[in-house]
């Protein structure tokens, strides 16, 4: 199963451009990526006052997504080319205020391993909680995969 | 790209929140020459973090070009104490670890980034 995690103002992106965004980047993998790989699609939806792109707020919006290892690069940029144009028309957000990436499974990996690492047994514990109840949660009363960053939130 | 990840046991005041977003910019951009415009800084708290931290950072960082591994260290090292002094931390409270990401693995602005050491070219073409 391939993930892919965006981080979103939920100021800047709703429910409705969510659901348009998903179904877009669905689309996208399936004809770049893989027809036959199931595809997880976590949202984080992070305050105004919690993220900062060059000294400013808001953040940008932050999409990673997760692809076999040794991707060829033209497929890679494909695919960025054309989640990019697909996210800016949804949102109305100008490319400038999007950072897309594809990242080879190894790397995904090691990254989602770093924010583990960074953890005590305890906080370990307390983020898988917090992550099953929240997903759980807003499945069911929003129809998405959505989380906040605060733990305890 | 870069991502630094912020992660703290308690929300941090907004205004350190600003002063460690601002240190740790200044602090990618003078070390490696980036572009401000490229540096990402957010913040998640309610975290129990390991060895008695209070703040754990985690950069994603872009690797080749001309990143090599001194320069990497030396960008941990400035960062962990310019991050110190601005979250007014111990030493000791703050773990950073750095993850290289490819440069032409990530987009923005409708673009591929560039290697390091290429964002002059980048940013006139752009």
């Amino acid at each position: 199963m391939r993930k892919i995690l965006c981080t979103v103002n939920p100021e800047q992106v709703s429910d409705v451009h969510k659901k348009s965004l998903e179904s877009a980047l669905r689309s996208n993998y399936a004809k770049h990526l893989s027809e036959s790989e199931s595809l997880t699609i976590v949202w984080c939806e992070l305050p105004t006052a919690q993220g900062f792109t060059s000294y400013e707020q808001p953040c940008v919006s932050l999409v990673v997504i997760e692809a076999q290892d040794d991707l060829d690069q033209d497929v890679r940029e494909n695919m960025l080319s054309e989640c990019a144009a697909d996210w800016s028309e949804i949102t109305g957000i100008t490319l400038e205020r999007l950072m897309i990436s594809v990242f080879d499974e190894t790397v995904f990996s090691e990254y989602m391993a770093a924010n583990q690492r960074r953890l005590s047994l305890m906080g370990r514990i307390q983020f898988s909680r917090h992550m099953l109840v929240s997903l759980l949660r807003s499945k069911m009363t929003r129809g998405l995969l959505i989380f906040s960053p605060n733990v305890g939130s | 790209m870069p991502l630094y990840t912020v992660s703290c046991r308690k929300p941090l005041s907004q205004e350190i929140r600003e002063a460690v977003s601002t240190t740790i910019t200044d602090t990618h951009c003078e070390v490696t020459d980036a572009p401000p415009e490229f540096v990402n800084v957010v913040f998640m708290d309610g975290y129990s973090l390991k060895n008695s931290w209070n703040l754990a950072v985690i950069g994603g960082v872009r690797s080749g070009g001309n990143r090599s591994a001194e320069l990497v260290e030396k960008l941990q090292k400035s960062l962990h104490t310019n991050i110190a002094s601005a979250s007014k931390l111990p030493i000791d409270k703050i773990g950073i670890e750095l993850v290289g990401v490819r440069a032409s693995w990530v987009m923005e602005g409708g673009k591929i980034l560039p290697e390091p050491g290429s964002e002059n070219d980048w940013l006139q073409n752009k």
